[in-house]
């Protein structure tokens, strides 16, 4: 987050100003691409550049906060993997990299205990083998940053159905990471 | 998920039964990856480092195409300074390089409307009898003013270049897929632009069929001839008027005053 002075380089930014621009491109691109990549493995960095151009040409017209603006990106992000989801006209259930997955330390592992250990493209990957609605709700909530609120503005759900897919995320989450070794030893 | 496998016999009967139901302010904090993993309860401990590392800061790969980012922006924020200050300036100038074929149709929209003119015009003049060059002044304030194809008629339901239907002033939610404009707290950013009210469309159509068709008639139907090959109105005639009284007939007081 950027924090007080978001403000001012958000007009800064509308004015052209490049270093501007680049404290908005650098505090959000890494969760826009966290986000994207979930949904269309391979095609994150296209998507946030789509994203990227969007944002730019409609930044004089937006007027908000720094969540606001959050929020607004992660819209615009929204639409362009919609959009990439339909063109492509396949589940992107189907999109998630298995490779990603079988690359996940262990729970059991003493390496993989360790927070730095697990990559955030490998975390990522695991949220995004939970039911779509739900990684979508764990993503906009954890990597976005996002509140019940805004994540229910963004998705078209009730903050109350948001609430309850979050909680069903964490369950599910907790059911895999238990399960993993057995389900490792499967394969 | 692995239940049914070969080893699903050495598994516990539901696992799940392990993990403890989660109140709302420990999931708020893992949400937001504000929660240890030692503060964790039982089974979410891995749950909180996988959030952890989710949320984790940006590392130097993904910021690798600031470059090319900061050139998409530069690009996008030049071109309106080159432009000259009209969205319609590029336009303006690809039309004017086409030159030719739009030169000669804009001619022939020019003679086509020089017609309806005459026509008009030479329906007015022959009706009323007044001269030609009287009627061609009465498109802005005549009798065709204000009718059907004026001008005037182009206030729509939303006012004179008021928002369309489409668009939302106040970044209301919508359903599922939202558009652009949907973030909460955002100014509304539609795609492109609002859709072009109708009243800003209507006396567009008005300047173009309004003001030159005659009051009762329309040059759609009406046969153009041009004005100098329709015959002249005949100046009116006056005749002098029948007088009421008799003509008196001389020869019969001739012959009755000698009498």
């Amino acid at each position: 987050m950027i924090g007080p002075s978001f403000r001012a380089v958000l007009a800064a930014a509308t004015d052209g100003d490049e270093q501007a621009f680049g404290v908005l491109w650098r505090d959000l691109q890494p969760a826009l691409l966290r986000y994207l990549n979930a949904f269309a493995p391979g095609g994150g960095e296209d998507l946030a550049s789509e994203t990227w151009l969007r944002v730019v040409k409609a930044l004089d017209s937006f007027s908000g906060d720094e969540r606001a603006f959050r929020a607004w990106v992660f819209t615009v992000a929204r639409h362009r993997a919609v959009d990439r989801w339909r063109r492509t006209t396949r589940h992107h259930d189907e999109l998630v990299p298995l490779d990603a997955l079988t690359n996940l330390p262990a729970p059991d592992d003493p390496a993989g205990t360790a927070v730095d250990a697990i990559s955030s493209q490998a975390a990522v990957a695991q949220i995004a083998t939970l039911p779509s609605d739900q990684a979508e709700v764990v993503l906009l909530r954890v990597v976005a940053g996002l509140d019940v609120a805004e994540v229910a503005a963004i998705t078209g759900k009730r903050p109350g159905n948001v609430r309850v897919l979050a909680h069903r995320a964490l369950r599910r989450l907790a059911q895999q990471l238990r399960e993993e070794p057995r389900v490792r030893g499967q394969v | 998920m692995g239940s049914g496998g070969v080893f699903s016999a050495e598994m516990p009967d539901e696992p799940s039964q392990a993990i403890v139901p989660l109140d709302a302010d420990t999931a708020e904090r893992l949400l937001s990856a504000r929660l240890d993993p030692d503060d964790a309860p039982p089974g979410y401990a891995e749950v909180a480092r996988l959030l952890q590392a989710a949320a984790a800061p940006a590392d130097q790969v993904e910021l690798a195409g600031q470059a090319a980012a900061m050139d998409a922006f530069r690009t996008t924020h030049r071109r309106p300074a080159g432009s000259t200050g009209r969205p319609g300036g590029s336009r303006g100038r690809r039309v004017a390089a086409r030159g030719g074929a739009s030169g000669a149709r804009g001619r022939v929209v020019a003679l086509a409307l020089a017609g309806a003119v005459a026509a008009g015009a030479v329906g007015l003049w022959t009706a009323g009898g007044a001269p030609f060059s009287r009627e061609l002044g009465s498109s802005s304030g005549g009798p065709s003013a204000g009718g059907p194809g004026s001008a005037t008629s182009g206030s729509g339901p939303y006012g004179p270049g008021g928002m369309g239907p489409g668009a939302d002033a106040t970044g209301s939610l919508r359903p599922a897929w939202p558009s652009v404009s949907s973030a909460p707290g955002a100014t509304p950013v539609t795609n492109g632009r609002p859709p072009a009210p109708a009243s800003t469309r209507e006396p567009a159509t008005a300047r173009r069929t309004g003001g030159v068709t005659s009051p009762g008639g329309s040059s759609n139907g009406s046969k153009r001839t041009h004005p100098s090959r329709l015959p002249r109105p005949k100046p009116p005639t006056v005749k002098p008027p029948k007088p009421t009284s008799p003509k008196p007939k001389p020869d019969k007081t001739e012959k009755r005053e000698p009498s």
